[in-house]
């Protein structure tokens, strides 16, 4: 198991006690601690831990909404850890976007493969996050530069291989990326 | 009702001089009168008789009156009735009843005031009684809608409520037909029947629609379990039935059932006299006996009740006629609904029927409301029972971490006294109502409890509480438990413990703003070079983040003759929690 950077929000700080004192003996560093949401989010915000362990019941704001906000914001995989075990909840936690959810009182032997598998899952959505952006990116590109070839070959009587080139050399000369070239043609021609 | 001559002294007597023939003719001819009249007048109570029972087991106003007018055809002995009311604004007469020919005119046909027989009639308050051919009556006007206007005879009463007018009841005959004196008195006094019934179910409506708030209201309690809530409830139910009927002093009494006494719980009366009545017994006072007997009891007058229990509250506060509902809800009584009248009030059956519909609402809101609390408290108690369970764990793995060079004997003393102070907690909140606890007593039992663990049999140290008495919230008064719990461990065991003799106290003090609690022990002194904050001993670690955490306060340790270990706290918690 790799060592993980963790911050831990609870109310109640025996228990947090605990909680460090566990995920300590188990290599990982409690880079943060809070005993509200509100403080818990704004920990995640700065110290961009690998992972959040957040208690639900929690004054100021409680667990989910922070949990809620620190995936949304795309900072680190989120498990709740909870003496609720109601179906509600559990579905608003599926809501938040949670990537574990372990009920209380939490074994040692629990806590280690939740976040295991949250830090895992979690990676996975950022890599196919990522992954989505890219192919959207280029798909964007291509149809740009299909587009823009049509211009040219149009406007200078080019063939489509004269027509690449120009846009391709255009994009080496500027350091500028084709699909930027491409709008810029797209856009010259629409005036 | 108004009151009306008997038409028996009308008739004239028999002359006392006439012929003995002239005489008995003329007693025959009494006697035939008489007969007559009678006959009308045991109509008169059947008509009166019938429509009562179309309206006293209806409250719903339109099936009411459709009923009363083919009662009052059968009565009359005519071919149609038409019942007309005034509508909202009161400009406009609308019929809103009609016998069976013309029912499919109902609420199609409009009068103004002043327009037609009837709205002469609803003008001038005064019958009007058209023996033949009434389309010749010049205040006649023709109404499309009935389709039937070659009617001859009419007669048309004025619908007079308690104050004013509500509408106009006319029956019709098609041929010519001429109304009696007694027939005309036969349909007023229906009229008036009808008027009251109309009145109170106008009453019914409208108290039953707010009635039926409190069933929403009720449910709107599943966010907030307070008991302020119940209280909400109920005088809003006395407000309102006041309002209703006219009341002059409404309450609302609860039965609690392990005294088996009716406390009051809402009234509209500002009376210092009456609100703080002493409770009454089951069965005792006019109250008592209706929730004994599950069934209204009414008097006329409270101050000639012997039953009564407040004659002189009553004297006072202008009070006479009584009517003591129960509420009851599946079978069981849980109350009962006191209305008050300032003048001498037969309560009607229908003025009681209505408020036994209002017991019920009420009596659903309650049942309601309380269900939700209970509801509410128990997952609440769930939660909390989890988070101990959460704790408890917790601060045994945390022995297990720390404790690596502690007997096994010594590690689950340590736990075990752990888990007793947070019980002692939760045996003190049981015992009371409250949510707070008694710092003392707190001190008081963990101090014994902790000495009877560490100190051995037939030891020489005095242990002792001192300070004011000082309550916190369950939350608050858990943490203190288990710091005090570490402290007072730490005073016997290294402190005391060593020397075998000495004193172990906790001092309380509390200003307005800040609580202090302080663990003094004599003996043995801190170590030369002590530092808190490098030392790793699991007792003080949780001390250290108890009063950070929950506490939001600060820890001292202070050596010298006396040991010191302090907590100070604000008094009052961050306004967040």
């Amino acid at each position: 198991m790799h060592p993980m950077r963790v911050i831990i929000a609870d109310d109640e700080s025996i228990i947090r006690l605990d909680l460090r004192k566990t995920l300590e003996a188990g290599g990982h560093t409690v880079v943060g601690e809070a005993g509200d949401g509100e403080t818990a989010l704004n920990l995640a915000r700065t110290l961009k831990p690998d992972i959040a362990i957040l208690d639900i019941k929690m004054p100021v704001m409680d667990g989910l909404d922070a949990a809620k906000a620190i995936t949304e914001e795309g900072i680190a995989p989120v498990v709740l850890l909870t003496a609720y075990s109601e179906p509600e909840l559990i579905a608003r936690a599926r809501e938040a976007g949670v990537f574990g959810y372990l009920v209380k009182p939490f074994q040692e032997a629990d806590l280690h493969p939740a976040m295991e598998v949250a830090c895992a899952r979690f990676e996975q959505m950022k890599a196919l996050q990522e992954q989505v952006h890219d192919l959207e990116d280029r798909l964007e590109t291509r149809k740009a530069v299909e587009r823009a070839k049509g211009i040219l070959m149009e406007k200078h009587g080019l063939t489509e291989t004269e027509a690449f080139r120009r846009i391709q050399t255009q994009s080496m000369n500027t350091r500028k990326s084709m699909r930027e070239i491409a709008e810029a043609i797209i856009l010259a021609s629409q005036i | 009702m108004p009151t009306r001559k008997t038409q028996f002294d009308e008739i004239p007597p028999p002359h006392p001089h006439s012929h003995s023939a002239q005489a008995v003719e003329s007693l025959r001819e009494r006697v035939a009168e008489l007969e007559k009249r009678l006959q009308e007048k045991e109509l008169e109570a059947d008509a009166l008789r019938r429509t009562g029972h179309a309206m006293g087991f209806l409250l719903d106003l339109p099936r009411m009156l459709s009923m009363v007018a083919e009662t009052i055809v059968q009565v009359t002995e005519t071919d149609l009735c038409l019942i007309y009311l005034l509508n909202e604004t009161r400009d406009e007469l609308v019929l809103r009843a009609a016998s069976s020919p013309a029912s499919s005119a109902v609420g199609k046909v409009r009068l103004k005031l002043g327009e037609g027989v009837t709205g002469w009639v609803a003008k001038t308050r005064e019958h009007v009684a058209l023996h033949s051919e009434a389309f010749r009556d010049e205040r006649f006007k023709l109404v499309p809608e009935l389709k039937q206007d070659r009617y001859h005879s009419m007669l048309s009463v004025p619908l007079l409520g308690r104050t004013e007018l509500i509408g106009v009841i006319n029956v019709r005959t098609d041929k010519a037909h001429e109304y009696t004196p007694a027939q005309i008195e036969l349909l007023e006094s229906i009229a008036s029947q009808v008027a009251g019934a109309i009145e109170n179910s106008e009453q019914f409506d409208r108290i039953q629609r707010r009635a039926s708030q409190l069933s929403t209201l009720s449910e709107i309690s599943r966010t907030i379990a307070s008991s302020n809530y119940l209280e909400e409830i109920l005088q809003f139910i006395v407000a309102v039935t006041a309002e209703g009927m006219n009341l002059s002093i409404c309450s609302v009494m609860l039965l609690d059932e392990e005294r088996q006494e009716l406390v009051i719980k809402a009234t509209t009366s500002r009376s210092r006299a009456y609100i703080s009545k002493p409770n009454l017994k089951l069965g005792e006072s006019l109250a008592g006996r209706a929730v004994a007997e599950g069934k209204p009891v009414q008097v006329l007058d409270v101050r000639r009740t012997p039953d009564y229990r407040y004659p002189d509250i009553a004297r006072q506060e202008g009070l006479c006629s009584l009517v003591c509902v129960p509420m009851v809800i599946q079978n069981r009584t849980i109350g009962v609904l006191n209305c008050y009248t300032a003048r001498p009030h037969r309560f009607t059956d229908e003025e009681i029927s209505l408020l036994s519909a209002l017991a019920t609402h009420a009596a659903i809101a309650i049942e309601n409301s309380q269900l939700h609390i209970r509801s509410a408290i128990l997952q609440e108690m769930h939660h909390r029972v989890k988070n101990n369970l959460q704790t408890v764990a917790s601060l045994l793995r945390l022995q297990v971490r720390y404790g690596k060079q502690d007997s096994a004997e010594t590690a689950l003393l340590e736990s075990i006294n752990r888990i007793r102070s947070i019980a002692v907690v939760h045996d003190m909140l049981s015992r009371e109502d409250l949510d707070t606890v008694s710092v003392r007593k707190l001190a008081d039992n963990i101090l014994s409890n902790v000495a009877a663990t560490w100190l051995p049999e037939g030891h020489r140290v005095s242990v002792g509480v001192e300070g004011p008495e000082l309550l916190l919230d369950s939350h608050r008064a858990t943490s203190v438990a288990l710091v005090l719990n570490e402290l007072i461990q730490n005073a016997l065991e290294h402190g005391v413990g060593a020397a075998g003799e000495g004193m172990v106290r906790v001092v309380i003090s509390a200003d307005e703003e800040r609580v202090s609690i302080g663990v003094e022990n004599t003996g043995e002194p801190l170590p030369e070079g002590f530092d808190l904050h490098r030392n790793r001993n699991l007792g003080l670690q949780i001390v250290e983040n108890l009063t950070k955490g929950e506490l939001k306060g600060s820890f001292m340790l202070t050596g010298g003759e006396v040991t010191r270990a302090e907590v100070a706290f604000a008094l009052n918690p961050d306004p967040y929690f």
